[in-house]
């Protein structure tokens, strides 16, 4: 759909706008437009209509490829098992707000981790050190 | 956006626009664009009175023929009539239809 809506090549100069317009209103249809709004409606209206259809193109292809990425991991557990190939514990960050979530989240973690570690070290020292006197 | 145009006449402002459902009826009355340039006495005022009908849709042609007599710069209106009906076209090959128009008062 799109710009293929309308054969652009040779045109009949004979040929009549309504029968175009009727040879591609079902298309339009097909897409949300009213025949309403096709026929008594601001002529670009057909522009945006065109461009809407693309994103929600657009939109259930990244949501077949996502849905398969996650059946994927779902596979991939099964086969290996949670510690080799672990199911993400939630879903793919899809905008920069959500990367820079998880990254954050990821890193406080990490500093977590690392806080308990020093600490335990700390511990295991000082109980050396006790026993020691 | 749909481009329209006013014209006044004896105190009445009249908006003219031009959509499919006109170009449709403009082609029942035996409209053809590349006609205009050999039969303009027949095709003018034909389009002129087309042009009426989605926003004065009950105006009597009688009248529409009155104000089109009495015009000014009718070759500069009827331009600008002929590239509102080519966008009912234009707009089903076009990505966008940001307005380049050159003539007109509301666009």
């Amino acid at each position: 759909m799109g710009e293929e809506l309308v054969d652009e090549g040779s045109p009949d100069e004979n040929i009549k706008y309504t029968e175009l317009f009727n040879e591609v209103l079902p298309h339009y249809l097909a897409i949300g437009m009213t025949i309403d709004e096709f026929w008594n409606g601001d002529p670009w209206l057909t522009v945006t209509y065109r461009k809407a259809w693309d994103i929600k193109r657009h939109n259930e292809n990244f949501r077949a490829w996502l849905h398969n990425k996650y059946t994927m991991d779902a596979i991939a557990c099964a086969l290996h098992g949670s510690k080799q190939a672990p199911y993400p514990e939630e879903p793919y960050p899809l905008t920069k707000e959500d990367m820079a979530r998880v990254q954050r989240r990821k890193i406080e973690e990490r500093a977590k981790y690392l806080r308990a570690q020093a600490e335990s070290s700390k511990r295991k020292k000082e109980a050396r050190e006790n026993g020691n006197n | 956006m749909a481009k329209t145009l006013t014209v006044s006449y004896k105190g009445e402002d009249y908006t003219l626009e031009i959509n499919r459902k006109t170009v449709e009826f403009l082609e029942q009355q035996g409209f053809v664009v590349k006609d205009l340039a050999d039969k303009p006495a027949t095709m003018t005022p034909l389009l002129f009175y087309g042009a009426f009908r989605k926003n004065h849709p009950g105006i009597k042609r009688k009248v529409v023929e009155e104000i089109f007599d009495n015009l000014e710069n009718k070759d500069g209106l009827i331009e600008a009539l002929i590239e509102m009906y080519v966008d009912t076209l234009d707009s089903l090959l076009t990505g966008s239809g940001e307005g380049n128009a050159k003539w007109g008062k509301n666009w």
